[in-house]
């Protein structure tokens, strides 16, 4: 009985690396990532009951505790990543500005804002809702 | 048959369930098409599936110590699990998805009328030419985001913050 649970248990965390390995995109494998750190929890709570050593149940409780961090991790890079791409800034409203007005309005949004310019901080407003809008 | 033999093959039953749970997600991430649905199959071994194998070993252990370990790691995994999936979900949801194959999508209708209603606004401020009073916004990047959309920002922050 308990051979045929560890049967299961490593095909199915050898189609979940499969799935790791041959994952289009980040998130795949950072999905894939999760069932197997679940797979492996099962397979250490299944070792765990047949042997009665409960040695490797702290394991289990760090995994449990700690193994969401990872794919956290890669969900937020994969969001500023899109977050930085093309669609989301307004060029069109930049256009036949200078450098360094863009320069100064860019930091300006983020620390420090001039005083007295009330057009850009109008622009800053508005720039700073749409960039907020995808987080 | 006594009261032990009955105790140890009910575990076992739970942790054949449980790892059958872990094969079906390995079979459904190895089918399935698409990030979402994939997650969907991802997250039947992490709250059913070890449910299962934590409720096993317990009944397999049956000693207070490892029964209360196995309660912690039940707790944790729950609270844990929908962190990642959330997170993950709205990457993937963000990403590079295909529409079309949506059955329903309440959260693209809901950022179609936030988008609809900042175009409105901002076509409005550019034919009054009414400038918006930044009203003590001058260090802080937070005092920025909100004040020169009038009143229509609060509502525009609604949904897409799912």
């Amino acid at each position: 009985m308990m051979l045929v649970v560890a049967a299961v248990l490593i095909a199915a965390g050898v189609l979940v690396a499969a799935r790791l390995a041959i994952g289009p995109s980040t998130l795949d494998r950072a999905v894939a990532l999760d069932a197997l750190v679940s797979v492996i929890m099962a397979g250490i709570g299944v070792y765990t009951a047949v042997q009665h050593v409960p040695f490797y149940l702290p394991v289990m409780l760090v995994l449990a505790f700690l193994g969401f961090t990872g794919s956290v991790a890669i969900a937020r890079f994969m969001t500023l990543r899109d977050e930085a791409g093309t669609t989301d800034v307004d060029e069109s409203r930049y256009a036949g500005k200078s450098a360094d007005t863009l320069a100064e309005q860019n930091v300006g949004s983020w620390s420090t804002r001039p005083k007295g310019r009330k057009g850009s901080d109008g622009n800053e407003g508005r720039n700073g809702g749409g960039r907020r809008k995808n987080r | 048959m006594n009261w032990a033999a009955v105790v140890d093959w009910t575990g076992a039953v739970f942790m054949l369930l449980g790892a059958l749970l872990c094969l079906v997600a390995g079979i459904g991430l190895m089918r399935l098409p698409d990030v979402l649905t994939r997650m969907h199959a991802a997250t039947k071994p992490q709250a059913l599936g070890l449910l299962f194998v934590l409720g096993g070993a317990a009944l397999w252990l049956r000693t207070v110590v490892d029964v209360t370990t196995l309660i912690l790691i039940a707790i944790f995994q729950l609270v844990t699990t929908p962190v990642a999936a959330h997170m993950v979900g709205r990457a993937g949801y963000r990403g590079r998805l295909d529409r079309q194959r949506l059955v329903l999508d309440e959260l693209g209708e809901a950022i179609e009328e936030a988008e609809q209603r900042r175009e409105a606004q901002r076509a409005a401020e550019r034919r009054g030419e009414a400038e918006p009073v930044d009203a003590g916004g001058d260090t802080s990047a937070a005092s920025g985001e909100g004040s020169s959309e009038g009143g229509g920002s609060p509502e525009d922050r609604g949904p897409s913050a799912a």
